[in-house]
């Protein structure tokens, strides 16, 4: 019997890979990106579906709850990805940066 | 000696106007603006008292800005660099104290301390922010400064090629220091006079934003 969160769970997982697959078919955007994503929703099935192996996960690396654990990578995963795209956006203000002082000593 | 002045201006046109005009009465004619992307029109008024000009086509901050005038002053064949607000909170009668020891080859950088003098007319709270950037700064680079975030700089040509500013934004002052730390540059500091009018207080940066650029100069630390 499946409870109503992971019901919703897995309709909200079934939607993303959905526009994942749509999006990538119709060349919007890179495999990698598209593999990387898949993966992360395809992840969430699979915690819907076998909760109980993630608890055997869990409980010998110290962690109560299966669900707890998932928590945790994923805030972790959040940390890294927003990481990445800070040092991303800081790349470009510096290449604007760049172009900006170019066009103004050219003229 | 061919001395430059380079002035960054983000939306300054009632002000810039009458520091150019100041500038060249005592002959300072070599005077660069870069307008950085002001929305009003800054371009246009300090086209019409100097012909040496740069805009950039976006604001990006005032470090970008000052890097530009400094590149375009070297250009022209600038032995001094002076770097000075486009708010009138610098007095041309400093420049000359100011440059002096640059001049003279004792040292390659002087740095303008509103601290030096005698009976500072410095805001209290803003005392204590500015302090609290001395300690900041001396535990980043580990340079005792009195008044780092003075926008009021001479530079000699040798020091204006190497120091690197890679910051675009009010953090540059910071990073001014580390270069010269890391370039075994020679620096004083000399007294100067900031005039607090309220046009320059409202115009300046604000206490508080001393706080976004602690911050931005540790996520530069972390991600360099």
């Amino acid at each position: 019997m499946m409870q109503p969160i992971q019901i919703a769970a897995l309709i909200v997982a079934v939607i993303h890979l959905a526009r994942i697959i749509s999006l990538w078919k119709n060349s919007k955007i890179p495999t990698k990106a598209a593999v990387f994503w898949f993966l992360i929703w395809f992840a969430v099935l699979v915690i819907v579906f076998f909760t109980p192996a993630i608890d055997a996960l869990s409980k010998p690396i110290g962690v109560g709850r299966g669900i707890d654990l998932v928590v945790y990578v994923a805030i972790l995963g959040l940390f890294y990805v927003v990481f990445q795209l800070y040092m991303k956006i800081d790349k470009l203000e510096r290449e604007i940066t760049k172009l900006v002082r170019e066009i103004a000593l050219k003229k | 000696m061919n001395t430059w002045i380079v002035i960054a201006a983000y939306n300054e046109e009632h002000s810039i106007a009458s520091v150019v005009k100041e500038l060249s009465k005592v002959g300072y004619k070599n005077v660069v603006v870069v307008d950085d992307g002001s929305s009003d029109d800054t371009y246009k008024v300090a086209k019409h008292y100097t012909k040496h000009v740069a805009r950039h086509v976006i604001n990006r901050g005032q470090g970008a800005a000052l890097r530009t005038g400094i590149d375009y002053a070297l250009k022209e064949g600038a032995d001094i660099i002076v770097t000075f607000d486009a708010d009138g909170q610098h007095r041309v009668e400093d420049i000359p104290i100011l440059i002096a020891p640059v001049k003279s080859g004792e040292v390659d950088v002087a740095l303008g301390s509103r601290f030096l003098k005698e009976g500072s007319n410095v805001p209290l709270f803003r005392k204590i922010v500015l302090k609290g950037g001395i300690f900041v700064i001396w535990l980043f680079y580990g340079v005792i400064i009195t008044d780092p975030h003075n926008g009021f700089r001479a530079l000699s040509r040798d020091a204006a090629e190497k120091i690197e500013i890679t910051m675009d934004r009010m953090e540059h002052a910071s990073e001014i220091l580390s270069e010269i730390k890391k370039r075994h540059l020679k620096f004083v500091e000399v007294p100067v006079v900031i005039r607090y009018t309220q046009y320059s207080m409202a115009h300046g940066q604000s206490s508080f934003n001393s706080i976004k650029i602690f911050y931005r100069m540790l996520l530069h630390r972390f991600s360099k």
